[in-house]
């Protein structure tokens, strides 16, 4: 243990030494719902109901918060080759080599998580005093479907960046679907209730972004056809603007 | 027509639909298509033409009196045919009003002959008409079982004397029609009118076209079989002046192409009505046997209709550096050792690009991964510059060295090298119905609904049934059928097959998969071995039924068991546990249950038992695959250990014995 505490503190020694030299930026803005902020549905319980019934579950497609217009679960991320080197000590050491996605409430909590697949891994966890499963395909990754009865984990380390966020489902209960962003830099935001954008310390210079939510895919939009768009990121702040998407984008599926 | 048990659904609002209305309504109805009225019937046609059929037995007189008359019952006797229906009958007659010499009182009686006789000349024209363009070649109709084939019979004609080959005027027609019309002609007309007879200029025609043109002009077999096939009735140019209607020739066009000509000519020319030599005749062993067979009953019954039975193919080439980058090549195994497949040293050398070669090639066999819409799934290779397609595999492959296990990542391939995709064998109403079964589960209770969760209320793949199902259970499930998975949109129907057909499928299935039939020995099954693994693990089956029977977390939480149903979403009900002994075979269930998705790609079914990770200690103590052994052993031998748990002796009453003097001697 304490060798491998010696061996972290000279790894962050060296990519603090490696990001001396170099400028970074943070990238901030907001995604607001451009039209009335849709109620989301509630879920019809089928299973389980007298857990997860009175849960007061709803369907999490689409989560505008009615106050701010702030869109939930918009997820923002550096699509572009970014150098392990060149991402920020203070970045690299924030992430967390374990990220737990659990089932909580008969619902993925987070319903939308990001992880740096080359140092983090995945925990899938059940928090419930019933049995969840976790089915997840990655792309030319490895399916596991575990069922995980309650405090049970499976643990589970991503081999391939993937393109598009991958599914979870619980067949077990058919309503809950959550998802997990793949990425091979520590780049992407997940957009909380008020759809604020912040990521800290991007590498300065010229990025492609990807911007994905779940129930319009891509946001294709004119600025982001397919939902991509390019940026140069300059040292200190940059402002992606107030973002606000029509409310037809979200009318596709 | 088999029984599809179409009955009322309830939805989980409460509505309730009544599928066979539905159908019954959608078949009734226009579906967008005007259908246009039947033109009215011309009776003096008929009549005609009841006189030309007629004329065939009968003198003229007769023919045109039986036709204006009906034929009297008296004369039944002598008839052979289909004139049976123009029969007036005694009682008919005398219904009608009397002959009379009074012309109002005859004319009366001639049209309510009339009227009666009317029906009867469209049922005599009807069986006629099929008799004569031969219906029954291809279909089955109710009173022609016996009925003819109306064509000329092939089984010698490779060998049939060509004088026998009415070639009539098929040069004619050849050298007389224009090409868009099939023939060669070149277009000049003669000053009767006519078009020119210059012969067929051979130096115009493909090397072919002008081989058989050439034989047929020759009087030859093959020009013949050749013209016939392409024109049938070219045959008939010049002819039907003087032929009646019925001496007609009647092949159809087929619009064969010109390979399947020749496909058809290699076939024919080839009935010599000889047997084959001895050294060509296929004999084939009793697996194989079975499969042809099966194959038989599976098309009689049309299976592939709703099942697919063999998975969609593709072959492709490969960049070797683009394929390490886009598929894991380097994966090491993590699963239950007997779930690993094995290759050997040479499939796995042989499965690498060849030297000197620029691509490498393979096939996989399974199913492309889709999108919601059903199309193949398109995603950005690693590059980001490229696109890539994933193929989830079916059928365990080695490709560049590296084992792709089925349930293993998909095989990342790039678009532009794929070099042939087969489609799958059978199964297109399951995937006509996938969309509508996703969109429609969206819409309704589960808008969360994955396009692989729709897979699995579809009638199932029977790709590997064979090794999944005992084929004593799969004969009687054939013959009975019922629910198995209360998840599916659509119910087997029953077909009221023979026992014969059931039979013949349940063995097909254990051959084409190479499976142990008709009876299989499974070592789990044996006494001897549940009373070792008890000794060696005290309880192990009572606690493997702790986890079946644990509707919090496991099995019964989504498995009926006997008369126990899960409460919740049918669409989420797994079959009955109580039938797994009778139904599964052991070697599947071992497999199945250790990791679905190795036998199963789309299966929602979960890992109870990950490979070395702990679960389930409250309920069973033990390692995984002690837990998986339990378990298995449990539902393969449900009924015993059911029947154990079963005191007769604390049941029953016994009358009381009374000593006897036997008895006593005995004692003595």
């Amino acid at each position: 243990m304490k060798r491998t505490s010696w061996q972290s503190l000279a790894l962050l020694g060296l990519m603090a030494a490696a990001a001396q030299g170099a400028e970074y930026g943070n990238l901030t803005g907001q995604i607001l719902f451009d039209g009335e902020a849709p109620k989301p549905e509630a879920l019809v319980v089928t299973k389980d109901q007298a857990f997860c019934g009175p849960k007061m579950l709803v369907n999490e497609e689409l989560l505008v918060d009615p106050e701010t217009k702030g869109i939930s679960n918009v997820v923002l991320f550096i699509r572009s080759k970014v150098d392990e080197k060149d991402v920020h000590p203070e970045v690299a050491a924030a992430a967390a080599p374990m990220l737990r996605f659990d089932n909580v409430n008969c619902r993925f909590e987070p319903h939308v998580t990001a992880i740096w697949f080359t140092k983090q891994a995945l925990e899938l966890h059940n928090a419930d005093e019933v049995g969840h499963n976790s089915n997840m395909a990655p792309l030319g990754d490895k399916a596991v479907n575990p069922l995980l009865p309650m405090n049970a984990t499976l643990n589970y380390t991503f081999k391939k960046k993937q393109n598009l966020p991958v599914p979870v489902s619980c067949n077990i209960h058919p309503w809950m679907k959550g998802y997990v962003v793949v990425r091979d830099n520590p780049y992407t935001v997940v957009t909380p209730v008020d759809g604020k954008v912040e990521l800290k310390n991007i590498p300065a210079g010229k990025h492609e972004f990807g911007i994905w939510h779940e129930k319009c895919g891509w946001v294709d939009t004119k600025a982001w056809p397919k939902g991509k768009f390019e940026m140069e990121i300059k040292a200190g702040e940059n402002d992606l603007g107030v973002v606000k998407l029509d409310a037809k984008l979200f009318s596709k599926k | 027509m088999p029984n599809l048990f179409l009955e009322p659904i309830t939805a989980a609002d409460g509505a309730v639909s009544d599928p066979a209305a539905d159908i019954t309504a959608y078949l009734l109805s226009s579906q967008g298509k005007t259908i246009e009225a039947a033109p009215a019937l011309n009776e003096s046609a008929l009549k005609e033409l009841a006189f030309i059929h007629l004329q065939n037995s009968f003198t003229k007189s007769q023919a045109d009196d039986f036709v204006k008359k009906g034929i009297p019952e008296s004369l039944q006797g002598d008839l052979k045919g289909d004139e049976v229906e123009l029969v007036i009958t005694d009682a008919e007659e005398a219904a009608l009003p009397p002959e009379s010499e009074n012309k109002e009182e005859q004319a009366l009686r001639e049209q309510a002959l009339d009227k009666l006789l009317m029906p009867k000349r469209l049922m005599y024209i009807g069986r006629r008409t099929i008799t004569k363009q031969g219906c029954t070649g291809c279909h089955d109709i109710p009173g022609y079982e016996d009925a003819k084939p109306i064509g000329t019979g092939l089984a010698d004609w490779g060998r049939k004397e060509t004088s026998k080959l009415a070639f009539e005027q098929v040069v004619q027609f050849l050298e007389n029609t224009p090409r868009d019309k099939g023939g060669f002609s070149h277009g000049e007309v003669s000053h009767e009118g006519e078009e020119s007879h210059h012969g067929i200029d051979l130096d115009r025609l493909d090397q072919d076209t002008a081989y058989f043109v050439e034989k047929l002009e020759g009087h030859e077999r093959e020009g013949f079989l050749w013209q016939k096939l392409k024109a049938p009735r070219s045959y008939d140019y010049k002819k039907t002046q003087n032929k009646t209607y019925l001496e007609r020739l009647r092949m159809p066009k087929f619009n064969f192409t010109d390979e399947q000509v020749e496909q058809l000519m290699t076939f024919v020319l080839g009935l010599v009505a000889e047997p084959p030599a001895e050294q060509f005749v296929y004999k084939p062993d009793a697996r194989q046997l079975a499969i042809l067979k099966g194959r038989e009953v599976l098309q009689k019954y049309n299976c592939g209709g709703c099942h697919m039975l063999g998975m969609e193919t593709w072959k492709f080439n490969y960049d070797p550096k683009w394929f390490a980058e886009n598929n894991d090549l380097t994966a090491a195994w993590d699963d239950y050792a007997f779930l690993e497949p094995h290759f050997t040293p040479e499939q796995i050398a042989a499965s690498k690009k060849p030297p000197g070669k620029v691509h490498g090639t393979a096939t996989v066999t399974g199913m492309p991964l889709l999108t919601d819409e059903d199309q193949v799934q398109e995603t950005e290779d690693a590059s980001g510059e490229a696109m890539m397609n994933y193929f989830t595999q079916w059928e365990n492959v080695a490709i560049e060295g590296h084992v792709f296990a089925v349930g293993g990542p998909d095989v990342g391939i790039q678009p532009q090298l794929v070099t042939a995709k087969y489609p799958s064998d059978g199964g297109d109403f399951a995937k006509y119905l996938h969309p509508i079964a996703l969109t429609t589960e969206r819409a309704g209770p589960n808008p969360a609904a994955k396009a692989s969760d729709a897979w699995g209320w579809l009638p199932p793949p029977l790709v590997r049934e064979g090794k999944k199902v005992q084929s004593d259970w799969l004969y009687e499930f054939l013959l009975n059928p019922y629910v198995i998975r209360p998840a599916t949109v659509l119910r087997m129907p029953n077909f009221h097959m023979s026992s014969e057909d059931a039979r013949i499928l349940a063995e097909y299935f254990a051959a084409v998969d190479d499976a142990a039939y008709p009876t299989e020995f499974s070592p789990r099954l044996q006494t001897s071995h549940l009373e070792t693994a008890e000794q060696a693990r005290p309880e192990r089956l009572q606690d493997a039924m702790k986890i079946v029977m644990d509707g919090q977390n496991f099995c019964v939480k989504c498995h009926l068991l006997g008369n126990y149903i899960p409460p919740g979403d049918p669409k989420a009900l797994a079959p009955n546990l109580e039938r797994v002994y009778q139904r599964m075979r052991p070697d599947f269930t071992v497999r199945w249950i250790a990791n679905p998705k190795r036998l199963l790609p789309y299966t929602g079914m979960p890992v109870n038992f990950p490979h070395n990770q702990e679960s389930a200690q409250n309920l069973f103590p033990g390692t995984s695959q002690q837990q998986l052994d339990g378990v298995v052993d449990l539902l393969l031998n449900y009924d015993t250990f059911m029947k154990s748990k079963n005191s007769y002796k604390d049941q029953i009453v016994a009358p009381p014995v009374a000593p006897t003097d036997s008895g006593s001697e005995a004692n003595n």
